[in-house]
């Protein structure tokens, strides 16, 4: 139990944010890979996160693992690429765009939120500390 | 004669037995309720020291603990600036997070220092 629990469970809160703005980052990044169909496509990264038990006073949230999109991918139809097998397929990875700009809305949202306790929380230990003052 | 004077001396003897086997464990009620019963001045008188070098180490004790505490806030968020200075920092937020935290502890640490003072101070002005 630290000084101040709040300051630690919220920062725990803005890591796991981070860790998941991280995971829709590449995401994105990697959402017009193209592999031929003899190779895996890109996995899609997804955080699982899971509380930190509170009885002990160690609240918070951590990252419990990432799991990973099929490595199947999607079957793209594109006789004219260049990595295209003799069937005119090529393999790219199954992510959908629209879900991961909603994650990125929720991760962005979620981490401003933990900051936002961060903050009210600074304010009310200062003025907790203040009441000890004059 | 003899007989009942030796069983005498036994049973004085065993009642004198008896009665430092009994007063061991009556002896401290004794004391403190012949301390709570009178004025009041002799028991305080004695047990004050104890308390107040109790308390007072207490204290002390705690203040030491509590400068150890800032003392590894300060070490962290030092840390923590060194690795955002060589960019080997991986969260922004960990870094504001312990200098929050080291500033807050700093602030506690002196109110409760001022007010550590403030006490003397008033103690002192009662002469």
């Amino acid at each position: 139990m630290s000084l101040f629990p709040a300051l630690g469970i919220a920062s725990t809160g803005v890591t796991v944010h981070r860790k998941w703005l991280d995971a829709v980052s590449d995401n994105l990044a990697n959402i017009n890979d193209v592999r031929p169909t003899s190779g895996e496509a890109y996995r899609a990264k997804q955080v699982i996160a899971q509380a930190v038990d509170y009885g002990d006073g160690n609240g918070g949230v951590q990252v419990g693992g990432i799991v990973e999109g099929p490595a199947e991918g999607r079957l793209v139809y594109a006789p004219d690429h260049v990595m295209a097998d003799a069937e005119g397929y090529v393999r790219m990875p199954d992510i959908d765009l629209a879900d991961q700009m909603g994650q990125l809305l929720m991760a962005q949202r979620g981490y401003q939120s933990n900051l936002a306790v961060i903050d009210r929380a600074k304010d009310s230990y200062t003025q907790a500390i203040q009441l000890g003052k004059g | 004669m003899t007989t009942p004077i030796g069983s005498i001396g036994s049973f004085g003897a065993v009642g004198a037995i008896g009665a430092t086997g009994a007063s061991d464990p009556i002896a401290p009620v004794m004391v403190s309720g012949i301390g709570m019963s009178g004025t009041g001045s002799a028991l305080p008188a004695a047990s004050n020291p104890d308390e107040t070098s109790d308390s007072a180490k207490g204290f002390a004790a705690q203040l030491a603990d509590s400068l150890q505490n800032l003392q590894t806030l300060q070490t962290r968020k030092d840390e923590l600036a060194v690795k955002a200075a060589t960019g080997s920092l991986t969260d922004v937020h960990d870094y504001t997070i312990a200098a929050t935290e080291a500033a807050l502890a700093t602030q506690l640490t002196v109110a409760v220092r001022d007010k550590a003072v403030a006490a003397f101070q008033e103690i002192m002005r009662m002469q």
